[in-house]
């Protein structure tokens, strides 16, 4: 810190507001200084001040949502071995989903290729590698603490520049956004961390990431995105969001927790099969426990190894529940099933009950089926 | 006195007093007429007609005297209408040897009574008899004046204007063929069915016709017209076909029925391109045929384009070596359409899979086809110097030399080597000013609906659609 007041106070007379940018922020008006470490050589003209403006569009509002990740760190358990083998199973791996068919900007003729077999199989061994990154899940983290740490306070430092904060930024080289060292001289002479929007908006600045916009995007305002859902268009929305925000960002848990919602209510957990989403849908719901419609949706479709995976997520994720006590021995799915539905689902929801009872007689109408075709074909049972 | 009924419209000079002339007469033409309504005699003494009392059409009653005047006798008013007409549309003998007077845009003499019926005229008057039945039912129609008809004159001479010129029927722009006047690229419609068989879904282009003519020793030069067709379904099925006649119209129905008789069957790679690259001959002739991804287009000589519409191919490109003749290049294409090879006789031949990445699904690896017949060979049966460049191997071994790409106007430059005569280095410096235009143009769309930057709130006329709509009433409007 001490080298950023020292830099600070050696620039000041030299701040040329000549070649000052204007920058849209959502915020109050702020200089930001872009600082260098000490042992980097840097030039002395490279500090520019920044004239940073509230942005155009700050009174456009992200959908909000109250279920996001606020209470308890849901990472810990989201690492888990155990649960990302659950995630993963049940999101599957459909090559022809994950590898279809995507926009790009230039077209080029498909390359067609003589192989042998080994080489085809370094090629489908690659596919698959390529497959796991594509389907890797985006994080899912508490959110952020709001609150922020004060450094220093310094009363000679009051008011030195009217109506503006200062930010400084170290700019130096190879450190990663989370751990950059950001801190604001408040118009009151206090030195503070920046809190998560101003991090957020000067990583921006100095690290601009491709895709991302500096302002709210409609897209994931209330007026747009009930429409997009409409058409769902959920994998795009989802995409957008990991584009857009870092993980522990309020506004990325508010529009995922939306998106989720959105889909539950119309049972469309296909849609999100085979794509990298799936997984944290799955945690989403198993977390603040809205099973009901996930397992009505799978039991009626006879899926019964489904809905027990779920429920032994379920276990893991919430120990201390009945079910995880009552729950000992996984092996049969009907009985795991039927546990927890006599545990968690009897006051909630009848149509998780029947979905139940028509997922057995289905079940048993197959098993006949079966049977018939054994006999039919002469083997015994 | 006949005279003056013929050139004066007789309802014009009717008023409500006695009309009166004073003539004098030259010749075969009237010189001056004189109305006066004070002074004279009876206009139709014999043949008792009574004019109705009417209101004066060509003077107030009031107007003490009516002058008609043409003086002196000019080619007008001494030719008959025929050699008048001659005048006009003639065209000299030297003029007709360059060919003026033909084509659209010729005079035709018109016909001024057309639209003219006896008994109608610029008054509206019922004449039993003349343009009305003298008994209607039970009672004599009376002779009766009817309001006037204010579109009469204009409808005379909508019917005259539409005389006089030749005008040729407008044809749609896509049916022009590639110049509008010749029958290169026009199509021609489907063959003629032989018997039950119908050609369906059909359709035929002419890809060259010309007038071909040689000697004979009993009639001197004989002329044909020479006919270049291709027909096709637009699903692969197509054939082409060369026909000469005397008649253009039998030249032309005989080179599409020859096409009709001798179809192919081509293989198309997902109903839009070839199954692969191929080098063709025909001549000294070469074609250089690349498959391209969808939406590319076709580019290639016209000819072999509207073939490949006909045929149903819609990426490709083709570059062709040596002359440009149309029946060679046409030859030498459909030459390398039939000798394709599918995937399976590659795999066959190569004892080795075929497989298909693309850019657009991360390079995985699709098997398009596997040896069943031959033994799949391994990387210790390949020999060191066998081609297995898919390419290079259906092309036969033969590379294509690339045209030097021009600039394209549409899409954003990309800064390319060699590309701009000014110098990379001072392209780049004056790109780069420009390089996110077309980014920041879609995004300003999706964000404002409008081509609008962020200075257009606190400067509307920055703005360039400003003083079309209300910067600030925008939810107004919209409402």
């Amino acid at each position: 810190m001490a080298l950023l007041e020292r830099t600070f106070f050696s620039l000041t007379s030299k701040l040329n507001f000549k070649g000052m940018r204007h920058i849209l922020i959502p915020d109050t008006p702020t200089i930001v200084i872009p600082v260098r470490g000490a042992k980097q050589k840097y030039h002395p003209d490279s500090f520019i001040g920044f004239r940073v403006e509230p942005r155009e569009n700050h009174n456009r509002q992200y959908v909000s949502h109250p279920l996001i990740y606020k209470d308890a760190d849901p990472a810990p358990r989201f690492m888990d071995a155990r649960v990302r083998a659950i995630l993963k199973d049940l999101t599957g791996c459909d090559h022809s989903k994950v590898f279809r068919h995507r926009a790009l900007l230039s077209i080029s003729a498909p390359e067609i290729v003589f192989f042998t077999d080994e080489q085809l199989k370094i090629a489908q061994n690659d596919a698959k590698i390529k497959a796991d990154k594509l389907l890797s899940m985006p994080p899912v983290v508490k959110v952020r603490a709001e609150e922020v740490q004060d450094i220093s306070f310094d009363p000679a430092l009051q008011g030195i520049m009217p109506n503006f904060k200062i930010v400084f930024t170290d700019i130096s080289l190879g450190i990663p956004d989370n751990k950059r060292i950001i801190v604001v001289r408040e118009n009151s002479g206090k030195l503070r961390h920046a809190n998560g929007a101003e991090r957020q908006r000067m990583n921006e600045i100095y690290n601009p990431r491709k895709g991302r916009k500096h302002y709210v995007s409609e897209l994931f305002t209330a007026k747009c995105l009930p429409d997009v859902l409409a058409r769902g268009q959920y994998e795009f929305v989802l995409d957008r969001a990991c584009l857009q925000f870092e993980p522990d960002e309020p506004e990325y848990q508010s529009v995922v927790a939306y998106v989720y919602e959105a889909l539950d209510k119309k049972q469309h957990y296909d849609s999100l099969l085979s794509t990298r989403h799936y997984g944290p849908m799955l945690f989403f719901l198993v977390w603040h426990k809205c099973l009901n419609n996930f397992l009505e949706h799978h039991l009626m479709a006879g899926r019964l190894d489904v809905a027990s995976q779920v429920v032994k997520l379920y276990c893991l994720l919430h120990q201390k529940s009945d079910v995880a006590k009552a729950m000992t021995d996984f092996r049969d799915p009907m009985h795991v099933v039927q546990t927890f539905v006599s545990l968690e689902c009897m006051d909630t929801s009848a149509r998780v009950q029947l979905a139940l009872k028509q997922c057995k007689e289905l079940l048993r109408s197959q098993q006949q089926v079966e049977q018939n075709v054994a006999a039919a074909l002469g083997q015994s049972s | 006195m006949y005279l003056i009924t013929r050139f004066l419209p007789l309802p014009r000079l009717i008023s409500s007093q006695t009309l009166v002339l004073s003539f004098t007469r030259e010749g075969a033409s009237c010189r001056q007429l004189h109305c006066q309504p004070s002074q004279g005699r009876n206009l139709f003494p014999q043949s008792g007609l009574i004019c109705p009392p009417l209101r004066p059409l060509l003077a107030p009653t009031s107007h003490p005297q009516i002058s008609i005047t043409r003086h002196g006798t000019n080619f007008f008013n001494k030719l008959p209408a025929q050699k008048l007409w001659k005048g006009v549309i003639s065209v000299s003998k030297h003029g007709a040897q360059k060919g003026r007077g033909r084509g659209a845009g010729r005079k035709l003499a018109k016909d001024l009574n057309r639209g003219q019926v006896i008994g109608v005229g610029a008054v509206n008057m019922v004449w039993p008899g003349l343009n009305a039945p003298i008994i209607r039912g039970q009672e004599v129609v009376q002779q009766q004046m009817l309001g006037p008809d204010p579109d009469r004159h204009r409808k005379l001479l909508e019917i005259r204007d539409k005389m006089g010129r030749v005008r040729f029927r407008k044809v749609n722009p896509l049916e022009r063929g590639w110049t509008g006047t010749k029958m290169g690229g026009k199509k021609i419609g489907p063959p003629d069915p032989v018997g039950n068989d119908t050609f369906e879904g059909f359709e035929s282009v002419v890809l060259e016709y010309k007038v071909v003519s040689h000697m004979r020793g009993d009639g001197g030069k004989f002329r044909r017209v020479s006919v270049l067709s291709v027909t096709g379904d637009g699903m692969g099925l197509a054939g082409f076909a060369l026909a000469r006649a005397p008649a253009p119209n039998t030249a032309l129905s005989m080179s599409k029925n020859r096409a009709g008789q001798r179809l192919i069957k081509i293989p198309l790679y997902n109903n839009h391109t070839i199954l692969h690259d191929f080098h063709s001959q025909s001549g000294i002739t070469e074609v250089f045929v690349r498959k391209m991804p969808e939406g590319h287009g076709l580019v290639c000589h016209r000819a072999l384009k509207a073939a490949c519409e006909i045929i149903g191919i819609k990426d490709l490109h083709v570059y062709i070596k040596g002359p440009k003749n149309v029946r060679e290049v046409v030859k030498a294409f459909f030459l390398g359409l039939m000798k394709q090879k599918s995937y399976q006789q590659l795999a066959e031949e190569k004892g080795l899979h075929v497989v298909e990445l693309r850019k657009e699904q991360f390079n995985y690896p699709k098997v398009l086809a596997s040896p069943v017949h031959a033994p799949l060979r391994t990387l210790s049966d390949i020999p060191p110097n066998e081609n297995l460049d898919f390419s290079t191997y259906v092309m036969g071994d033969r590379v294509m030399l690339k045209p030097v790409e021009e600039p394209s106007s549409i899409l954003p430059l990309l800064p390319k080597k060699g590309r701009q005569p000014e110098g990379r280095e001072t392209f780049l410096r004056k790109y780069k000013e420009r390089r996110n235009f077309r980014r920041a143009l879609i995004d300003l769309i999706t964000e404002y609906g409008d081509e609008r930057s962020f200075l257009a709130k606190q400067y509307p006329e920055a703005w360039k659609n400003y003083g079309r709509r209300n910067w600030n009433n925008d939810s107004d409007d919209d409402e």
